[in-house]
């Protein structure tokens, strides 16, 4: 009876709280071994297929690799430059970085022999640098998510598991969704809007919104779409080998995701959205945040408040530009004239960056020239502020 | 008059070293990757119930629980939900062992299949409660081909047993 109640907490504490996996670490050394031997069989009879597999067809898969190969060639050849180029093309826009990933080539052991789930085994683990919630795919696309790293082994749930969710996108426009897998092969996109803009055949990538995955990898295909009565009905298929994959790549990212926003911070009170001047207010609420950073740094804050401020003004002035499309030089002019002063006191090296290309810039569009100097100045401030909040905790 | 059944020859003691080697390959044969092929026999289940009808001092709800949790472990489930079942099933064959072991190994087979049976339903129960989806009714087949396999099993497991102390051809017996 008291085995009965033990079986009954180990039950809950396993799948409510995961409370177990440790245990469930420790014996898996135990009953590693024994899996080796009783997939031995099942290795051996794919690796003699392999060997009596006919010349004919190892013969022609070689050309067709052979083929492939030449095709992707020069695209790896224009890789590298291509991410330079984005990298460095980055740095100027001051943006992060794209995601880092790192991965890890493995091969699918066996199909997990439990019936109520789609779960299959690698033969990488923890010790080969897996950790649990690293994308898992073919060549084709991904096909499942590391759910348990034990130390030699790798447990990957399919995407076709039974409500198991992926992040994706509409490579097509960008809408994003969530995936589900409906335990019987099939997926589906659900709690898209009637109306939303997908359509059969539309491709699905990974967000990597989830910071969990890493984005722009192929899931999916749409194959049908009706709608239901507030949702559209969207079926897809994989396009990975979800099934049947034999060599897989163990994919995450190189460092974890930001941590997401503390919701205190990130809410603004919705009476200082309607004041007239927004970009005030931002900058307020800017100041406000970087109440904790350096002295030093007070001058140039002050300074930026009242560079805020014309550029609120400017703002001002874009906004009747806009009605008044005539206005639009003399306000792009004086939006610039207003800026360059401001980036001067600012930051005399970036003024030494930033004004040779205002003077190569023609004043064709003064908005631009006056929002775009703007972020040009403070580029560095917004990736500063992170850190600077990131040290204080 | 009373039935004569076949399990009352007399055999030899079972040996400790074998219960527990016949276990650990009944362990293995489970972790077979047979790919969800249904109608595969739960080789740990009928493993332990032998045992536990044949040996219950030996093979008690301890040693159900232990090899329950290894078998969650090789099959990636939860934890405790084979281990449910064996302590389940290791229970019912103790309690039904007097009356079981009167039957010849046919006849036992058609005790043992309820009890199969049995364990699998409470290994569903708890994945329905879990959230997963019903595998469908070809699940329940492994029980049946299981029960079939029994006599087969009986021979193999007491073939030890059956051996006599010392050899002797000449012996009329």
């Amino acid at each position: 009876m008291c085995y009965v109640v033990l079986c009954l907490v180990m039950l809950v504490a396993d799948l409510h709280y995961r409370y177990l996996e440790m245990v469930r670490h420790t014996l898996s050394v135990v009953t590693y071994p024994l899996q080796v031997i009783a997939a031995a069989p099942a290795d051996l009879a794919r690796s003699a297929s392999t060997y009596f597999g006919t010349l004919v067809s190892v013969q022609a898969e070689n050309a067709d690799l052979r083929r492939k190969e030449v095709q992707q060639a020069q695209q790896l050849l224009r890789f590298a430059q291509v991410e330079r180029e984005n990298q460095e093309l980055r740095d100027l826009l001051g943006m992060a970085q794209s995601v880092q990933s790192r991965s890890v080539a493995a091969e699918i052991l066996y199909d997990a022999p439990d019936p109520f789930s789609r779960k299959v085994i690698l033969n990488r683990g923890a010790s080969d640098g897996i950790e649990p919630g690293f994308a898992v795919l073919d060549a084709a696309g991904v096909i499942g998510q590391a759910t348990r790293a034990y130390p030699a082994q790798t447990e990957v749930t399919l995407l076709t598991d039974k409500d198991q969710a992926i992040a994706v996108k509409v490579a097509r426009n960008g809408l994003r969704g969530v995936l589900f897998g409906n335990g019987d092969g099939s997926l589906e996109l659900r709690f898209m809007p009637v109306g939303s803009d997908v359509e059969a055949g539309d491709e699905l990538i990974t967000s990597g919104l989830d910071g969990i995955f890493v984005p722009n990898l192929p899931v999916a295909q749409v194959t049908a779409v009706t709608p239901a009565d507030a949702f559209l009905r969207i079926q897809c298929e994989p396009l990975g080998h979800v099934e049947r994959a034999t060599q897989v790549l163990v994919l995450g990212r190189a460092e974890p995701a930001p941590p997401l926003p503390d919701p205190d911070s990130a809410i603004e009170p919705p009476l200082e959205q309607l004041v007239p001047r927004p970009i005030e207010t931002a900058a307020a609420s800017d100041s406000a945040r970087n109440k904790d950073a350096a002295k030093d740094k007070n001058k140039d804050k002050t300074k930026g408040k009242d560079s805020a401020k014309d550029k609120g003004k400017d703002k001002e002035k874009d906004k009747d530009s806009a009605t008044k499309k005539e206005a639009e030089a003399s306000a792009a002019s004086e939006g610039a004239q207003a800026a360059a002063p401001d980036a001067a006191q600012d930051k005399s090296k970036d003024k030494e960056k930033d004004k040779p290309k205002d003077k190569d810039k023609p004043k064709e569009k003064g908005k631009k020239a006056a929002d775009g100097k703007k972020p040009a100045a403070d580029a560095k401030k917004p990736a500063a502020k992170p850190d600077a909040d990131a040290a204080d905790r | 008059m009373q039935s004569t059944n076949l399990s009352d020859r007399i055999l030899r003691p079972a040996q400790p070293w074998f219960i527990d080697l016949s276990l650990i390959v009944a362990l293995i044969l489970s972790y077979v990757p047979v790919s969800r092929l249904s109608g595969w026999p739960d080789w740990m289940a009928l493993t332990l119930c032998f045992w536990s009808i044949r040996q219950p001092q030996y093979v008690g709800l301890d040693k159900a629980f232990l090899l329950g949790l290894l078998v969650d472990i090789g099959h990636g489930v939860a934890m405790g939900q084979y281990a449910l079942a064996y302590v389940l099933l290791s229970h019912m064959a103790h309690t039904f062992s007097r009356r079981i072991l009167w039957f010849q190994p046919r006849q036992q087979a058609l005790h043992i299949l309820p009890m199969l049976l049995i364990t699998q339903v409470v290994m569903t129960v708890v994945r329905l409660i879990a959230g997963d989806s019903f595998p469908g009714w070809t699940y329940f087949l492994a029980p049946i081909t299981g029960a079939l396999l029994w006599p087969a099993l009986s021979l193999l497991l007491l073939w030890p047993q059956y051996q006599p102390e010392d050899r002797d051809d000449n012996r009329p017996i």
